[in-house]
């Protein structure tokens, strides 16, 4: 995407469009496609993270953020001390944005960073999973989600008045924007929020940097009139402006020139440790603080393993099992349906489960590098915790 | 061997009272705030896991009786009934049927013992079913080492699970170099008993006792 891929990043990514009215409108989607794509919403699971209108969401014990959110809003039935652990660790997967009013986001983009998804709100630890999607599916799936024609842009506004208003507004209070100079917020927000408004507002303001590739130009003027409008629900308030305000800011969001994004950071394995790493010590630093969420035995979660081992998100079961030493120790099933050690070398010398979690940095960093980075669209493991288990994997394990 | 044939039976036909389900959430992270019965088989684990054989048996057989030497019956509970089995096995393998575990199976007598032993590899068998797991099989292969029969086939998993680094356990690896060495095979008896002191598992003996 716009933020440095590397050269080996396999998606095309249409070029920014200025936010010009000679630009040919996206057409209504093809029938046929929305139907696949249909399909495709089915078979990728994605009601187990978002609501979808018309659409039944996932069942408790298959919903990622529902089962979540409810822990940490103390409605899970456990017993308290129990669900006060538990909120204590919780931190993934308790806001997403709903899949609603679409059609004000591009068809093209849509399909392009579905196949290699960047973080989109700075203000959510979690991203959306890069997914094993082929370049019809994802286009399928862009087409169901977005089945409406485009519609023509207004005239364009005073970009030097939009840059104010986003400053006099408090726009950037919640908003970021890569790649223009700071834009300070007025101290007040122009309309009255409670503080649970705010923090999800906070949570999921998009980086205003990718607006100009995502939104339709016309729908972006029309949403900063009236957001809820376009999407019942959404945790951007509403802030009054006059039309010739929002074409202002609408302007500036398109065409303000946008410094390069940084150039992606290496990212290196670091050393081998001298000193002796064991099974507890990898365990509790990484495979038990998060993976085995995904990867566990599904003889102790009812039969299903999670999407890392009895397979979901529209994956085959890889029937890896992060949850204890002997399932670590039994590898997972590779495309040809055999056991594989995770440890094995990859042609490069690095272990197979470390050249995924650090293709979870490089992920962030921009890139999609060949492994899918683990965990699958979360924070990724520190650097110093991955130096561990590869100590630990160059000591010969020690349990 | 009609003790035995009784049992095999059994584990057919036997009628086993359904356990309440295990809720879980999300992995593991819900298992243990549910069920009583649960509680005795997570003990047993950790006991067998320990190497405490006996009292591991007790304790699946305060919550099942001999229901755990039976096969599951339909309805739920069927993983809380597998994991029980499972830690039965495991030690009468891995204590070479000495302890009673119901039935007539396991104690001083030989015939007991062997008809534990073979009960046990019946039952691993079963439960790692058509595609088990590396963990399944190594324990499969502990179990069937345990018998003079069983040493060809026991040798021959853990030497494919070996193969791939896929032996999940330094039990597991213990085994094949001691089977390596029964085989002729010194340098794969060296290479088995290498890994199994990197794992370092506590209690595991992994040099191979000097005799043939
Ligand atoms: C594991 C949870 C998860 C699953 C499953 C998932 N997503 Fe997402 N998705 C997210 C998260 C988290 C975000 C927010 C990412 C961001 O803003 O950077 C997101 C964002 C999106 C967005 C951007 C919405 C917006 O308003 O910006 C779209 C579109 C989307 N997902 C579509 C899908 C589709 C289609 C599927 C199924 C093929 C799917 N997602 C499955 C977690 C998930
Ligand atoms: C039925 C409820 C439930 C469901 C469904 C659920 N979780 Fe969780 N999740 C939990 C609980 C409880 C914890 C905290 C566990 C603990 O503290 O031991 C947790 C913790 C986590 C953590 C570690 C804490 C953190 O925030 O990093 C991750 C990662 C996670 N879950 C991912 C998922 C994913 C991915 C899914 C969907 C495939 C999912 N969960 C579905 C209940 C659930
Ligand atoms: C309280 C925090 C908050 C404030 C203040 C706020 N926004 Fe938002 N804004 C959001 C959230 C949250 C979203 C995402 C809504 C969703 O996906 O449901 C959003 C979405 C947007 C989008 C769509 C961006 C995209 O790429 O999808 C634009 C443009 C936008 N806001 C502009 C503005 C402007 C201009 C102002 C000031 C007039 C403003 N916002 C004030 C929280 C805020
Ligand atoms: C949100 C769920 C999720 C989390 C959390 C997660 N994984 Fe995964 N993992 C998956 C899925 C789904 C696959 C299968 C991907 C595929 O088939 O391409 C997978 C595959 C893998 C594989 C590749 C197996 C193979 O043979 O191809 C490795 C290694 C792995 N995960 C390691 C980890 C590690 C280590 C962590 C924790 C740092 C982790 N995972 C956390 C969902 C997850």
């Amino acid at each position: 995407m716009s933020c440095g891929t590397g050269t080996e990043d396999p998606v095309d990514v249409p070029p920014p469009v200025p936010a010009a009215p000679v630009v040919a409108l996206e057409p209504a989607a093809d029938p046929a496609a929305v139907a696949r794509g249909q399909a495709l919403i089915d078979r990728f699971e994605c009601v187990r993270c978002h609501d979808i209108p018309g659409r039944e969401p996932a069942s408790l014990e298959k919903h990622c953020v529902r089962c979540h959110q409810d822990i940490l809003r103390g409605a899970f039935p456990a017993p308290p001390e129990t669900l006060r652990e538990w909120q204590g660790h919780i931190t993934h997967l308790t806001d997403v944005p709903a899949l609603r009013g679409l059609e004000r986001l591009r068809r093209g983009w849509l399909a392009a960073w579905l196949r290699a998804p960047h973080d989109l709100r700075p203000g959510l630890n979690s991203t959306m999973p890069r997914l094993s999607l082929g370049t019809d599916e994802a286009a399928d799936l862009a087409a169901a989600l977005i089945p409406e024609p485009e519609l023509a842009a207004p005239a364009p506004g005073d970009p030097a008045r939009g840059r104010e208003l986003l400053g006099d507004k408090s726009c950037t209070l919640c908003h970021r924007f890569t790649g223009v100079a700071n834009i300070a917020p007025a101290p007040k927000l122009p309309v009255p929020l409670d503080e649970a408004q705010l923090q999800r507002g906070l949570a999921q303001a998009p980086d205003l940097r990718f607006t100009r590739e995502r939104m339709r130009p016309a729908a972006l003027v029309a949403w900063l009139l009236d957001p809820p409008r376009h999407k019942p629900g959404t945790p951007m308030p509403t802030i009054p402006l006059t039309d010739a305000d929002a074409r202002a800011i609408a302007a500036y969001i398109s065409d303000a020139t946008l410094e390069p994004l940084p150039t992606p950071k290496p990212v290196a394995r670091l050393p081998i440790l001298e000193r002796q790493v064991r099974w507890p010590e990898v365990e509790a630093k990484v495979f038990k603080k998060t993976c085995w969420h995904c990867h566990s035995d599904p003889d102790y979660a009812r039969g299903d393993g999670g999407p890392g081992n009895s397979g979901g998100f529209g994956f085959a079961p890889r029937r890896l099992d992060l949850a204890s030493y002997p399932g670590i120790a039994s590898g997972s099933v590779g495309d040809d349906g055999k056991r594989r050690s995770v440890f094995a070398p990859l042609p490069d010398g690095t272990p197979r489960i470390i050249a995924h979690m650090l293709a979870r940095h490089l992920e962030v960093e921009g890139g999609a590098p060949e492994q899918r980075g683990m965990p699958l669209g979360l924070t990724p493991v520190p650097l110093a915790d991955i130096q561990l288990v590869d100590t630990w994997i160059a000591q010969g394990r020690p349990q | 061997m009609s003790r035995l044939a009784l049992v095999l039976s059994l584990a057919v036909t036997g009628a086993v009272v359904g356990m309440p389900s295990v809720a879980d959430a999300c992995g593991n992270s819900v298992r243990r705030v549910v069920d009583r019965t649960q509680e005795y088989v997570q003990k047993a684990e950790l006991l067998l896991a320990k190497g405490q054989y006996k009292k591991a048996i007790s304790t699946v057989r305060d919550a099942f009786g001999d229901r755990a030497i039976a096969s599951h019956q339909g309805g739920s509970g069927l993983v809380l009934h597998g994991r029980a089995q499972r830690i039965l096995a495991l030690a009468v393998a891995r204590s070479g049927g000495d302890i009673p575990i119901g039935m007539d199976l396991g104690g001083a007598a030989q015939s007991r013992k062997d008809a534990a032993i073979a009960w046990a590899g019946l039952a691993l068998r079963l439960q790692g079913g058509v595609a088990p797991t590396p963990a399944q099989t190594a324990e499969l292969a502990e179990a069937l080492s345990r018998q003079a029969s069983g040493r060809a086939e026991a040798y021959g998993l853990l030497k494919e699970l070996g193969d791939g680094d896929l032996i999940p356990n330094a039990q597991g690896w213990a085994l094949l170099a001691e089977l390596s060495k029964q085989r002729g095979d010194v340098e794969g008896s060296k290479k088995a008993a290498e890994r199994c002191r990197q794992i370092g598992a506590p209690g595991v003996q992994c040099d191979v006792a000097e005799q043939a």
